[in-house]
């Protein structure tokens, strides 16, 4: 028998590895921190997300669940070993890493599925991923990847200067996030620092009292101190919007959620359990409000805001009331949905450390700028004595927009003045962090007798949670898009935000809006079936058109949906066709049905400035480096930001240097959110771009038409055949330490709602259109999506691969919601409890690219990144009811759910 | 990073060195796999001071022919062995597709056969460290009026609403496999049909596995080899998710009738459910439309569904009826 004490030697990578003589610890664990293999990621701690496989003796296994015990004297490969060139290459081509935190995962599952099988069928290679979840690309680019890995492709050459947008070139940040090498929250730590843990509430609302924390912590060696709400030096409060902050880093006598935070542990980060078993802490439950529509009789949650309602927002334009008492035709029903968690793989996570006086906090975040600001109010420190570098980010889709670790972090440096870091257990993650607002929805329709719509009411009560998060821009963002992109000339639209002390609710990809379209489209639906018109016709028919105005008075610089629609036709067409030929030529049981839903979506902020600066400077050395805070998600930023601004300066995009996000090094180009970075920020850079071109051109008194030729040695100008090297070296540092720079920033023009709701939220609009496929097996309730075909306009594909990237990634996220993901509190707090959907889940997916420039756009380009998820659940309803008859008023449809709505339709058992 | 709690870790390299060190350690917890094991001790939920992994232990691991025509299959063979095993595959497809089903391919190369069967209950509240009676104290929580029970039991509730989470159970107990089990000195043999107990019998476990016990392997008997199998799993994700209700069925035919079966179900009970009333119809009788309609009758009877499973009704009706309708083609 194997000795207790003995570290067990494995191979790592081909080379001999001593470990720390613990052989029950997980073998993630002893990879990441005794050997510093921090490729391998940890999501869940419990062989739910795959991230962390790694190859034992070839096999792919789960490292978290793997004793180091395990390993001894067998080989294993992680994402840093030797071998995986091509697939990385292959991955890097087919855009198969967004995010990259699944990647490694990924690639590991792939590389042992290659090593027997070479040239693999995508079935094979779905059934070998199985075991990793990816949140961002819909499966579908890495299925592509692997089954392409064999072929040797020379890597593609970079656009030339002035082809960079419009070509599908790889991500700028793509390779460190298939070696391993991209630093995320929880691969960046100072040694001889401390391990944060947050003491939190195991119930939904209650008083606490704190036992005798002194005595705790002094009889505990590694315990380096306990901080509670009385250790925060400035205001304990945050919150995504200034005027509604009411969150406290640090509970203050009562928790108001779940998960909430009340103390803080610093661990010494020695190695040594980091267990809060023994915490002294007392908790009083107190009554709850777990049901909002019980909200509005109880006691309010936070002073001045009665009845709690946090926020309603409304759309008033003509009379809704009177126009549906005539339509000749009427729908009328009700939707509901759940919680849904964002389950980005990476949880949050970070590390803060002091470097003189500033606090720099590096941690995975999608508002850099924001963290800042909140951190320091809480912590009492100007914002100058605060510096946000993000890692890189594993993941956000809008839960990352809130500050989570940050002033946790901030506070145990300040006190200790040591190096800090704190990663969130996947239950924490899932606990503590916001999630998107369960709606409880009713709506009525009408159009006239040749299909015309002619009024809507809508009516949203959306569970905003315990605190107020994002929860004012989902009230006011839902009544403004509850008309989807359709010409209604009467609407009454209403959305209210109320708390109750249910996890907070904040912006998950579409603040609402996917909610408000799974009830629009899916009567849409219903009223084309009573005016007997196609539904892809009865849409195109009502499909706002160019000169329509919208329901808040606003006449959208471009539409874009009926182009969408247009090209959608031959597609439904044959998916119509083919399910009539199913339907005909299969027994009773397995269904098959088509539908079709659309969506509109306005990028940036609702009628609210949300500014983007941008800075490129020349070093004297005639180097060109582009300054861009966009927080880089996975979502594309730094390569679509760079390929606006090289156009824009007519360099090629290999010339530029990045630099950022810093909130010390990069102007604040606001928060990775509501689809406004390739737009709001692209503008910017689009802004600064010219500006210094036109600097450049002055200096070396050129034209307009003169060419920048950046090389080694310096930039070049050249115009009619001459080529004069510029002469930077004697220029004085300008105000940014360059020879010369251009700072510009750019805020879309919009014009505030009155009380009716009129108003120009929005300077630009997205469009898009999807149909779904769906098989259903009727018997056992289940669905299978068989294949979406997506439209979505995108004004400009600045980027045509990473656009296709976001549509599919939106729309593994929509038929999730649809279909499975529902989060329950104290149920769910998990990634097998809670699904989203596999390899095995994901349909074939055609991605449209539909291009109606918008003025306003940077290069006519629109935001993307939210609207792609929005069609998709409608869409799959709607295919449902096609198949079965069923109308569904709650999502996700699960099997239960389903055999529920059949069998009320008068299906058969 | 999820720190665990401290315990050692023990790899004997023979059942005589396990016992040993179980007999040194009356706590210790046998892992093999430690796919169920490691989820268990994460939060903290159970903390056994020392661990005895057995996956090391030759004897334990492996397929092989018995002169019966049956399979040995030892306790720690893994379920991608189990599934991608030729004679396995040939002899009791439903038992290689059932283990193909469990978790995801990365939990597959490790967990075992024996952890699968031997698994705890997936009951959220069991598993959230609820004070339940499972967990020794006085209150079901899954049964209550307002309590999530839709993964729960219809069938032998006794105070405790769990069920089998098990895909190779219901597998095994159809093939009417024994379980044999190093019990001190002796080696003991349980048909598979009795090593599931519930919780009438033992509230605080799932098998008859007592502490010192070691699950040495399966023997699946030649009875059923190369008869006409079934598997099939609802679930509400296809990939890596528990199942909702299962169902494995074995059967023969000769002319065109149904001339044995065994059917079992899955996710319905705290043990793998026989399907007596659906064997004893079919028996003699011709799969067809008709015989399906009277499967469904007869399936779920006697189910007494909690508040929010009631869809497992049709779910077992349908998928008996389904298992019935693989006889006719």
């Amino acid at each position: 028998m194997t000795g207790l004490a003995v570290a067990p030697s494995l191979v790592v990578n081909g080379r001999p590895a001593t470990l720390r003589p613990d052989r029950a610890r997980r073998l993630s664990e002893a990879l990441r921190e005794d050997l510093g293999l921090t490729g391998t990621k940890t999501g869940c701690d419990a062989g739910d997300c795959g991230a962390c496989t790694v190859l034992l003796d070839g096999a792919p296994v789960c490292a978290c669940l793997t004793p180091v015990g395990r390993a001894e004297g067998r080989a294993v490969t992680t994402v840093e070993g030797p071998g995986l060139a091509g697939l990385r290459a292959s991955f890097l081509r087919h855009g198969a890493a967004q995010c990259g935190i699944c990647t490694p995962g990924m690639l590991m599952a792939a590389a042992a599925l290659l090593a027997e099988v070479p040239r693999p069928e995508a079935a094979a290679v779905r059934a070998a991923l199985g075991g990793v979840l990816c949140r961002c690309t819909g499966y579908g680019p890495i299925v592509a990847a692997v089954v392409d890995a064999w072929r040797e492709a020379p890597p593609a050459p970079g656009p030339a200067a002035g082809a960079a947008v419009g070509a599908a070139v790889a991500r700028v940040d793509g390779v460190p996030r298939l070696t391993g090498a991209a630093l995320y929250g929880a691969d960046l730590w100072k040694p001889g620092g401390v391990v944060l843990k947050a003491v939190r509430s195991p119930h939904p609302r209650a008083a606490f009292a704190f036992g005798d924390l002194a005595g705790w912590a002094a009889a505990r060696a590694n315990v380096a101190c306990v901080l509670t709400a009385d250790d925060i030096p400035g205001e304990n409060r945050f919150g995504a919007i200034p005027a509604y902050a009411d969150q406290p880093a640090l509970a203050e006598r009562e928790v108001r959620h779940r998960g909430e935070a009340v103390a803080l542990v610093a661990f010494e980060d020695d190695g040594s359990p980091a267990s809060l078993a023994g915490f002294p802490v007392a908790w009083t439950p107190l009554p709850a409000i777990l049901d909002p529509a019980a909200a509005a009789s109880a006691p309010p949650l936070h002073p001045r805001r009665p009845a709690n309602l946090l926020v309603e927002g409304r759309v008033r334009r003509g009379d809704a009331a009177a126009a549906l008492a005539v339509a000749a035709h009427a729908a009328a029903g009700a939707m509901r949905t759940g919680f849904v968690e964002h389950a980005p793989i990476e949880p949050e996570a970070g590390a803060a450390w002091m470097e003189g006086a500033v606090l720099v906090i590096r941690a995975t975040t999608q508002a850099p700028v924001m963290d800042r600001d909140e951190t320091a109010r809480i912590l009492a420190l100007s914002r100058e004595q605060v510096r946000i570098i993000p890692s890189a980010v594993g993941g956000g889709f809008g839960t990352k927009l809130d500050v989570s670790l940050q002033p946790l972090l901030g506070l145990a440096v300040l006190k200790l003045d040591r190096p800090a870091r704190m990663t969130f257990t996947r239950r924490e993650s899932m606990q503590a962090t916001t999630k998107r607002h369960p709606a409880a929805m009713t709506a009525r329709i009408g159009c006239d007798a040749s299909g015309r719509l002619a009024a809507l009411e809508f009516d949203g009560q959306f569970d905003t949670g315990a605190y107020a998060s994002w929860g004012p821009t989902v009230a006011n963002r839902v009544p403004v898009h509850a008309t989807g992109p359709y010409r209604i000339p009467a609407v009454a639209a209403r959305a209210r935000a109320v708390h109750t002390n249910n996890p907070v609710a904040g912006a998950f990809r579409g603040f609402g809006v996917p909610q408000a379209t799974l009830l629009l489209e899916t009567l849409i639906d219903r009223l084309a079936a009573a005016a007997g018109i196609d539904r892809l016709a009865f849409r195109r028919l009502n499909a706002l058109a160019p000169g329509d105005a919208t329901a808040t008075g606003q006449l959208p610089g471009a539409v874009g949906i009926g182009a969408c629609l247009a090209a959608l036709q031959p597609r439904w067409d044959r998916a119509q066709a083919e399910a009539a030929a199913v339907r005909a030529a299969a027994g009773p049981g397995l269904l098959r049905g088509v539908g079709v839903a659309a969506c509109w979506y306005g990028c940036g902020n609702t009628a609210l400035p949300n500014p983007s600066t941008v800075r490129i400077g020349l070093t004297h050395a005639g180097a060109i480096v582009l300054h861009q805070g966009a927080t880089e998600i996975g979502q594309g930023s730094d390569t679509v930001i760079a390929q606006i601004a090289a156009d824009a300066l007519g360099v090629p995009l290999a010339a530029l240097a990045l630099v950022g996000p810093d909130t010390a090094l990069t102007p604040d180009a606001g928060k990775t959110s509501a689809s406004r970075q390739t737009f709001v920020t692209g503008r910017a850079a689009l802004a600064a771009a010219r500006a210094l071109r036109a600097a450049v051109l002055r200096l070396a008194n050129a034209g307009e038409g003169a060419t920048l030729l950046p090389g080694a040695d310096g930039l070049r100008v050249a115009e009619d055949g001459r080529v004069a090297l510029l002469d930077l070296a004697g220029l004085q540092p300008d105000a940014a330490g360059y020879a010369l720079s251009a700072t510009e920033t750019y805020d879309p023009p919009t014009a505030a709602l009155d009380a009716d709701g009129q108003g120009a939220p929005y300077a630009v609009y997205g469009w898009g259109a999807q149909i779904a496929e769906v098989a259903v097996d009727a018997a056992l309730g289940t669905v299978r999506v068989l294949r979406v075909t997506a439209a979505h306009d995108v004004g400009r594909a600045i980027n045509p691969a990473l656009a296709r990237g976001q549509i599919e990634g939106g729309i593994a996220q929509g038929l999730g919601l649809a279909l499975m993901e529902e989060y329950l509190p104290g149920r769910t707090e998990n990634l097998h409890d809670y699904l989203i959907p596999t390899t095995d889940d994901m349909p074939e997916v055609e991605a449209i690219l539909v291009e109606v420039p918008d003025p306003e756009g940077p290069m006519g380009a629109k935001g993307l990144g939210e609207h792609a998820l929005i069609p998709t659940a409608p869409a799959i309803l709607n295919a449902i009811r096609d198949a079965t008859g069923a109308t569904l008023a709650e999502v996700p449809v699960l099997p239960h759910r389903l055999r529920a709505a059949i069998r009320a339709a008068g299906g058969g058992r | 990073m999820d720190v665990m709690h401290n315990f050692e870790l023990y790899q004997p390299g023979s059942v005589a060195d396990a016992q040993a060190v179980l007999k040194d350690n009356p706590d210790a917890w046998i892992i093999a796999g430690g796919k169920d094991s490691l989820d268990w001790f994460k939060d903290r939920v159970k903390q056994p001071p020392a661990l005895v992994d057995i996956s090391g232990i030759a004897e334990l691991h492996g397929i092989t022919a018995q002169e019966d025509g049956g399979l040995w299959i030892g306790a720690t063979t893994t379920l991608t062995e189990v599934a991608e095993d030729a004679a396995v595959r040939e002899k009791f497809p439903m038992l290689a597709k059932a283990a193909g089903l469990v978790a995801s391919p990365q939990i597959r190369n490790l967990a075992t056969l024996g952890g699968n069967v031997a698994q705890d209950t997936r009951c959220v509240y069991y598993r959230d460290g609820f004070p339940c009676y499972r967990a020794g104290g006085n209150t079901c929580y899954a049964n209550t009026p307002t309590a999530m029970n839709r993964e729960h039991t219809m069938y032998e509730a006794s105070r405790c609403v769990a069920v089998t989470p098990s895909d190779t159970a219901p597998a095994l107990v159809a093939l009417e496999a024994v379980m044999v089990i190093q019990r001190g000195s002796r080696q003991v043999e349980v048909p598979a049909s009795e090593f599931f107990i519930g919780p009438e019998i033992d509230i605080t476990r799932m098998t008859v596995l007592e502490r010192g016990d070691i699950l040495l392997g399966v023997k699946v008997p030649g009875k059923w080899a190369g008869s006409r199998q079934y598997f099939e799993k609802a679930a509400d994700r296809n990939v890596w998710d528990f199942a909702l209700v299962n169902v494995a069925m074995a059967a023969r035919t000769e002319g065109g009738k149904i001339t044995a079966a065994s059917m079992v179900c899955g996710g319905v009970q705290c043990t793998p459910r026989r399907m007596s009333d659906v064997e004893s119809l079919i028996v003699g009788e011709a799969p067809g439309a008709e015989l399906e309609g009277l499967v469904k009758r007869v399936a779920a009877r006697g189910a007494r569904p909690l508040n929010f499973n009631h869809f497992k009704v049709p779910l077992m009706q349908n998928l008996a009826a389904r298992a019935v309708r693989s006889l006719a083609v």
